[in-house]
């Protein structure tokens, strides 16, 4: 006998009725064993860039993912970085702390894929030698967990000193240095790695492993064994990606006549100071002086409109097209609130995972929106002029803004939002054209209980914001199983740390069963 | 400035925008590279039904073809031996014939992709391509099969060798060894792709099947695609079951769209359907749905794990949704004929067309790709769609292929295609197939246009 089916109130799926606890997302779950995704290469290589971007991307798309970087965890337990020396291969102690640096990393990784809910984790370290590699796969192999390398290489002398411009000139290493002395320094650090590097093999050594070689910043790439779903979509990710520069603008169309009535969805033309704004948009791309501006709009009248005034090319997409407000489309709140009552409330409960009866929910457009957010990446500079719950899908993605956030973030009318990739992340300016309109902000009521609550499942498309480093934490807490020990004497002795910073020794062994500390 | 009257017409011209941008700017050329049984043309074939189906009008050349042409009987594989120097001005004359169909599906037919099939295992010969295409202002993209695996190489003639028209008067063995002996030919003046001489090239090598890729300098948008098309098949044997719900209660009433429950034949047709799957002894059978009810309902019978897709919803017939075809017609009269006359482009007022089906569906094709045996059970128009693709149906005949109710078909990959067993579970149901009428003019009268709708309560 077939079971009882029941609609969800909020996300309108269709569930066996006992089974309340079911929760599907817009597409099947396709992880199952969790995913540790580990980075190779040597310093200034790209991979903490890589780590940050892809984890933004596994989040945005629903899949919680979280940066493990072992060089924050040597920060913390040296809290002062004197020199190079520190990474030099026959500096014991050092080798010893980095040691257990990775260790306590991958003790991290196992207690947030095991009971944080987690489905990938990325390890971001060196991970150089053959020796850190089989470690690592046997945590893997005693764990459950599926691995996959990233491994970045780079022999191009100006885009490393590039690199080290960028973000290792700044870091807290080197915090009271000037930048000739921290790129000269950090030249050596690499030197002390490139020693021991021992490449992914593909021939012989590393044949059976599952890996991605990425090899002059993406001009070409080695695949090997892909095992499932996500390692798909985390190559082909990885293969539209790039690091050239250039600016991303976001806007909505011009005011509509439809937004003068307060009225949602439809496909209503530009109101006169809609067309004011498109102008005035016209102005400002040109005064941008951008080379090869692609400009894209959605399907929809008044975003069409809009793209009109530019006097340029522009493509169409429907991807872009509003959220469907179904049987709500083109009313106003107030209609909304009178003819369904329940349903204004509950959209207030929840509003990512709210479903519009025979309509769509900002999870559905995550879903509908990421080939465009692909082909962004693939792209140089882009205006797109979409809609409100679009712009805030896009946003998100680009800003690392969770599902709780996303559908409250702030996206006016008659505003460009000019988004320029910077270091791990993205510069926003926002840039009213001073044309007047409407405003159809509504803000979170404030009546409703926040928080994930229930609501987040594992597997679910829910867009979370990268978690923060386990490291903003004090780690004393959470050593509740060794006691703290001094480090021998011999390692006071060394310049680089301070008396009053004595590093922790982290209990690594015993988490990690059979594997070795050497 | 006054801005152009913006008409909203539904119905698309060709060249227009459809629901996603269209990224090919110059024609790309597709260049196979491998030896003899390395699955070139398996490749190509695939990679251009995919195309196709995406909306990148793709052919395939296959040189082979024109040799098969200009030499009217194969004798044996003595005329590819390197220095059989008359047999190499036929062959040579063979790919430039080729080259020069390439140039004209480009420039008079509008074509977008050119899969070039032939082994091109010399640098020379693709030199020759190279220098074609950038006087033409061609992009080209080599895709090169290694594989040196005896047992798949002997797999693949026997799948697509023994069949071909060049051993029809063979028997199997005579076969086997004749062809075998071709392959030493090409071996010996094999230069594979050089990834230090050739760097500046874009390609995908593909090793073993698909064990190993490597690829240089994708240049744009289709490459991208065509790389993650390629990465994602498989050749492990296994069957794609696709099957509408069980009959709806709108099914009955001739109404479209909505999202109703089984009707109490519908609810026998799920039970049938799991009692069908079960007798298929389908190791690891996986089972998707939309997020309609109906299909859901459908799924529940199986008693199995099923996995929910909303890219598998019906098509939105906007502001049709659930009228039978007399109320579009006494309401929408024009919107009615305007659909007969371009179904795929068609796009409902606030809805969807087969075109945006197409798209929105592109995904689920990815995934089927990627996985073995799996039962879709979905909706009449997202069927066609799907089926569309496997057989290789043409825009114009996807909107009326058959997928009547409570019908499993069964597909399963063989040589390049697809075989198609179809298998009715003996429960009667409502047809909800509308041909297309003889009048699709706008000023037709209601019986021309209500001429082929099925019956229904």
């Amino acid at each position: 006998m077939p079971r009882e089916l029941t609609q969800n109130r909020i996300q309108k799926i269709w569930v066996p009725t006992k089974d309340d606890r079911r929760r599907a997302g817009g597409a099947p779950h396709f992880a199952n064993p969790p995913t540790v995704i580990v980075m190779v290469g040597l310093p200034a290589r790209g991979k903490t860039y890589m780590s940050r971007k892809l984890t933004r991307y596994l989040n945005w798309i629903g899949m919680p993912t979280k940066v493990f970087n072992v060089g924050e965890y040597r920060r913390e337990a040296v809290k002062n970085y004197s020199s190079y020396d520190f990474f030099k291969p026959d500096n014991e102690c050092a080798v010893k702390i980095r040691q257990q640096c990775a260790l306590a990393a991958l003790r991290d990784v196992r207690s947030y894929l095991k009971d944080e809910g987690g489905q990938v984790a990325v390890f971001d370290a060196t991970n150089t030698t053959r020796e850190r590699r089989d470690m690592i796969l046997k945590f893997g192999e005693e764990n459950d967990f599926k691995i996959f390398f990233i491994e970045s290489v780079c022999d191009d002398p100006s885009v490393i000193a590039s690199n080290i411009m960028e973000v290792k000139v700044s870091c807290p290493d080197y915090r009271d240095c000037n930048k000739t002395e921290a790129m000269l320094d950090f030249q050596k650090r690499i030197e002390c790695y490139k020693k021991s590097y021992q490449p992914l093999d593909p021939d012989q050594y590393d044949r059976d492993l599952s890996f991605i070689k990425v090899i002059d910043v993406g001009r070409r790439f080695l695949v090997n064994r892909i095992q499932d779903h996500i390692q798909s979509k985390i190559v082909y990710y990885l293969m539209n990606i790039h690091v050239q520069p250039r600016t991303i603008y976001l806007c909505r169309h011009g005011e509509s006549t439809d937004n003068l009535k307060g009225r949602v969805g439809g496909d209503a033309g530009l109101s006169p100071h809609g067309k004011q704004f498109s102008s005035a948009l016209a102005r400002f791309v040109e005064e941008q002086q951008l080379k090869d501006l692609k400009v894209w709009t959605s399907q929809l009248c008044r975003s069409i409109q809009t793209a009109e005034h530019l006097g340029v090319p522009y493509e169409q997409w429907k991807a872009l097209n509003e959220i469907d407000a179904g049987v709500c489309e083109e009313m106003t709140y107030d209609e909304v609130k009178e003819k369904f009552p329940e349903e204004f409330a509950l959209r207030d409960e929840d509003k990512y995972y709210y479903r519009y009866p025979a309509g769509e929910s900002y999870q559905d457009l995550v879903q509908r929106v990421e080939p465009v957010i692909m082909e962004l990446e693939r792209q140089e500079n882009v205006l797109v002029i979409c809609h409100q719950a679009v712009m805030r899908c896009l946003l998100a993605y680009f800003l690392d803004k969770s599902a709780d956030e996303m559908p409250y973030l702030k996206c006016p009318l008659h505003t460009v939002l000019k988004l320029t990739p910077v270091a791990y992340g993205c510069k926003v300016e926002s840039i009213s054209l001073n044309v007047e309109a409407v405003n159809t902000h509504r803000e979170r009521p404030e009546e409703v209980k926040r928080g994930p609550g229930t609501l987040i499942r594992r597997n679910s498309v829910t867009p979370l914001t990268s978690p923060e480093s386990n490291i903003k934490k004090p780690r004393i807490d959470d050593l509740d199983e060794a006691p703290i020990q001094e480090l021998p004497p011999s390692v006071s002795a060394l310049a680089l740390c301070s008396p009053s910073h004595i590093p922790l020794t982290l209990p690594g062994q015993h988490w990690l069963g059979k594997v070795c500390l050497t | 400035m006054e801005l152009p009257q913006l008409e909203h017409t539904r119905l698309r011209r060709h060249d227009s925008a459809a629901s996603v941008p269209q990224f090919c700017n110059s024609p790309t050329m597709i260049v196979m590279v491998g030896l003899p049984a390395r699955g070139k043309t398996y490749i190509s074939k695939k990679l251009t039904r995919y195309l196709n189906w995406i909306g990148v009008p793709t052919k395939m050349f296959n040189v082979g073809q024109y040799r098969r042409e200009a030499v009217k009987i194969y004798k044996n594989f003595e005329f590819f031996k390197p220095d059989n120097e008359e047999a190499m001005k036929i062959r040579k004359a063979c790919a430039a014939a080729a080259l020069k169909d390439v140039a004209l599906y480009f420039t008079k037919e509008q074509g977008q992709v050119a899969v070039f099939d032939a082994t091109n295992t010399t640098r020379e010969r693709r030199a020759i391509i190279l220098s074609f295409a950038m006087e033409m202002g061609y992009k080209v993209f080599f895709v090169e099969s290694i594989c040196d695996d005896p047992e798949i190489i002997a797999e693949n003639i026997r799948q697509v060798k023994f069949g071909s028209p060049d051993y029809a008067d063979r028997d199997i063995d005579e076969a086997m060894e004749d062809f075998t002996q071709r392959i030493d030919c090409y071996r010996a003046s094999y230069m594979p792709i050089d990834d230090e001489k050739d760097r500046k090239l874009s390609y995908i090598k593909i090793f073993d099947v698909g064990s190993r890729y490597l690829v240089n300098r994708v240049q744009d948008h289709i490459q991208s695609r065509i790389v993650y098309y390629l990465m994602n098949i498989h050749v492990t044997p296994r069957s794609i079951y696709l099957s509408r719900h069980g009959e709806s209660e709108l099914n009955l009433l001739g109404r479209i769209g909505g999202d109703t429950g089984l009707s109490p034949r519908g609810q026998k047709y799920a039970s049938a359907l799991a009692t069908f799957i079960k007798g298929q002894k389908i190791i690891d059978l996986k089972v998707w749905t939309s997020h309609m009810k109906r299909t859901v309902q459908t799924a529940e019978a199986l008693g199995v794990q099923y996995e929910q897709w909303k890219a598998l919803n019906e098509i939105d017939a906007g502001v049709c949704e659930e009228l039978t075809y007399e109320e579009i017609q006494e309401n929408f009269p024009e919107e009615f004929a305007l659909r007969d006359q371009d179904k795929y482009r068609y796009r409902y007022p606030k809805g969807e067309s087969y075109e945006d089906l197409v798209h929105r569906l592109e995904p689920v094709i990815m995934e089927l790709e990627r996985q073995e045996n799996v039962l879709v059970i979905c909706h009449q128009a997202v069927m066609r769609c799907l089926l569309a693709y496997f057989l290789d149906k043409p825009a114009d005949e996807l909107p009326y292929l058959r997928c009547p109710l409570h019908t499993v078909l069964k597909l399963t990959p063989i040589a390049y295609g697809c075989k198609v067993e179809s298998f009715f579970l003996n429960i009667e149901a409502v047809n909800t197939h509308r041909e297309r009428p003889l009048n699709v003019n706008i000023t037709r009268n209601p019986e021309e246009a209500l001429q082929t709708v099925p019956d229904h309560i």
